[in-house]
């Protein structure tokens, strides 16, 4: 049994919208993990940059997520 | 330890931080030691109290002094026991982890009443983003107003969560999730307030506890704020909740006493609905239910590891609000839990019973801090001494018990690299709260609750001067105290210095009523 495309498509966006919002919400709680962390100052500043790449990847995400959404918007099939 | 370990995990060299690690490495022995040191002072304040020789008004004074000096002694002989008993053998709570496939299932709440969409809808989505396979989530929404209804019948829609609503409003919080738990079918139910995020592993780590012991009512797991950033109080308001989830709350775990704080925790629902389900006739259902709990034969277990982020009050209106409704439900709570003693002494172990004691009373602070303060003034300004010991027998006492209860106090905020200023603006936002906490206990005891008259600025809530005139009477008081010991300083240099050093003390940190006031964020930031 496969997916509509419509189904699929619907799939994708609400991925992408939890992914989006996602982001955001950890981002800030991570931030503030960071204080918490109970390490000194140079073990927070590792931490930070950590973060910040992790971030970056998480955007490697929703562009994965736009171009497959694209494809499937383009594509000729109905059923997947 | 590894090199990076290491670098992350000490200080800045220096001779003093090497006294201090060393202090800490003998953390059990100093707790000990303080305990001794507070005990030795009580006993010293008590004799030199019931057989001195002074005026009734006098005493009375006395006597008002030595009440909010026991209170805060309490209170520092059980943090002493709290670091003593955490710097002992550790006992592993037993664990089952439930096979793929076969895990329990959690119903996953947020009980909201007429919270802003954004907040509860950031919630939702991290309950969705739970790893946990089986769960349901529910969004039991109390509010009133239309115009919330829809919205979350909309985010129920959004985000594939139930919509869980009651026919009858009874018992605020408490009344609905009783509702809600009558028709529940799922095992465990995990609690969060509507602006409490969940880490995505919270419930595989917490649910495994709860299928290793029958007898474990609750898991409770800490709450710690992320807008730290956003004013002096934000930071404040956290800094008190680390002192508390990582301090008290493990020594609470060592007593099994660990209460449920409302969010952030996950039931057993054949344990609450044993006793009951929660107990509605408390504003603070959630202590009110764990001491049901623990006197049912029910354990709890505090989970020490931050797993849920949430935000705080980032106003000195929302901290006062916070603190008087949990001080009132708390102390209502209390004598509840006062009248149990004489009628079923053995509902709860001993510890237990000081534990309950200890956290039913905190709220008191408001009056210990009030007590302290009027002391200096009235020896200050009308010649009424309160406090009688001779001053060979006050540095034998006091200054040992004070030194080391301070230092023992640092030691424990320092072990996790807590700044001074951190720590300074948690203990003095919590000090301010004192008369909030002296009329919501008297309030809380007959079951009343404390209303405020609040106004804004720039969209942020503040409380108007006029409002404040507690600090501006008790901040005249202790300047005016301050300039007649100064008059009076050469005639009696001792006990004028001593008295004249507590008022500007207190004058102190009555003066930061302003800077937690200020409702422009970018001005409190800096302050």
């Amino acid at each position: 049994m496969g997916t509509t495309k419509k189904e699929l498509l619907k799939m994708i966006n609400d991925a992408m919208l939890l992914e989006d919002r996602s982001i955001q919400i950890y981002q800030k709680h991570l931030s503030a993990a960071v204080f918490w962390s109970g390490l000194t100052q140079w073990g927070q500043e590792q931490l930070r940059i950590g973060l910040n790449v992790l971030a970056k990847e998480s955007g490697r995400h929703m562009d994965r997520l736009t171009a497959l959404r694209s494809r499937v918007e383009a594509g000729g099939k109905d059923v997947y | 330890m590894p090199e990076l370990t290491k670098r992350l995990t000490e200080g800045v060299e220096g001779k003093w931080k090497a006294y201090l690690r060393f202090f800490i490495a003998k953390l059990r022995v100093f707790s000990l030691v303080t305990s001794v040191a507070i005990c030795l002072y009580f006993v010293a304040r008590v004799i030199i109290l019931s057989f001195s020789d002074y005026t009734p008004v006098e005493k009375f004074f006395g006597l008002l002094l030595l009440a909010g000096e026991t209170f805060m002694l309490a209170h520092a002989l059980g943090y002493m026991v709290n670091v003593f008993n955490l710097r002992g053998a550790e006992r592993a709570a037993p664990r089952i982890v439930p096979e793929k496939g076969a895990e329990p299932w959690v119903a996953v709440i947020v009980a909201a009443r007429h919270e802003p969409r954004d907040i509860l809808e950031s919630t939702l989505i991290t309950f969705r983003n739970l790893n946990y396979p089986h769960k349901n989530i529910y969004l039991l929404d109390d509010s009133s107003d239309r115009r919330f209804q829809e919205e979350a019948d909309e985010l129920g829609r959004l985000h594939g969560v139930t919509v869980f609503r009651r026919d009858a409003r009874h018992g605020a919080k408490a009344g609905i999730v009783n509702d809600f738990i009558a028709g529940m079918g799922e095992k465990y139910l995990a609690v969060f307030d509507a602006d409490q995020n969940p880490m995505p592993d919270f419930l595989d780590e917490i649910i495994p506890f709860l299928e290793g012991d029958p007898k474990l009512a609750f898991v409770q797991t800490p709450q710690f704020y992320s807008n730290i950033d956003d004013s002096p109080v934000a930071m404040g308001a956290g800094m008190q909740q680390a002192i508390f989830y990582e301090s008290i709350c493990e020594g609470k775990q060592q007593n099994d006493a660990m209460f449920c704080c409302g969010t952030n925790v996950v039931f057993r629902r054949p344990a609450l609905v044993s006793v009951g389900g929660f107990d509605e006739g408390s504003i603070t259902e959630d202590f009110a239910t764990s001491v049901k709990l623990h006197s049912a034969g029910f354990r709890s277990l505090y989970y020490p590891h931050v797993k849920v982020f949430g935000m705080g009050p980032d106003t000195l209106p929302a901290y006062f609000k916070q603190q008087a409704r949990w001080s009132a439900g708390t102390v209502s709570v209390f004598m509840k839990v006062l009248a149990l003693l004489p009628r079923s002494p053995g509902a709860l172990t001993p510890m237990q019973w000081v534990e309950y004691f200890l956290a039913g009373t905190y709220y008191f602070v408001g009056w210990a801090f009030f007590f302290l303060m009027i002391s200096p003034i009235v020896f200050l300004l009308f010649g009424i001494p309160s406090f009688f010991l001779r001053p060979e027998i006050y540095i034998a006492t006091f200054v040992p018990y004070f030194s080391l209860s301070l230092l023992v106090f640092y030691a424990t905020m320092h072990e996790r690299f807590y700044t001074v200023k951190q720590i300074a603006t948690g203990l003095i936002l919590g000090s301010l709260c004192f008369p909030v906490l002296m009329k919501s206990t008297l309030l809380g005891a007959f079951g009343r609750r404390m209303e405020f008259v609040i106004t804004t600025k720039g969209g942020r809530e503040r409380f108007d001067w006029k409002g404040l005139w507690p600090y501006g009477v008790m901040l005249g008081l202790n300047v005016a105290a301050i300039a007649v010991g100064a008059l009076r300083f050469r005639h009696a240099p001792y006990p004028v210095g001593v008295n004249m050093f507590w008022a500007a003390y207190h004058a102190l940190i009555l003066s930061n009523i302003f800077r937690f006031n200020n409702p422009d964020r970018e001005a409190a930031a800096r302050g």
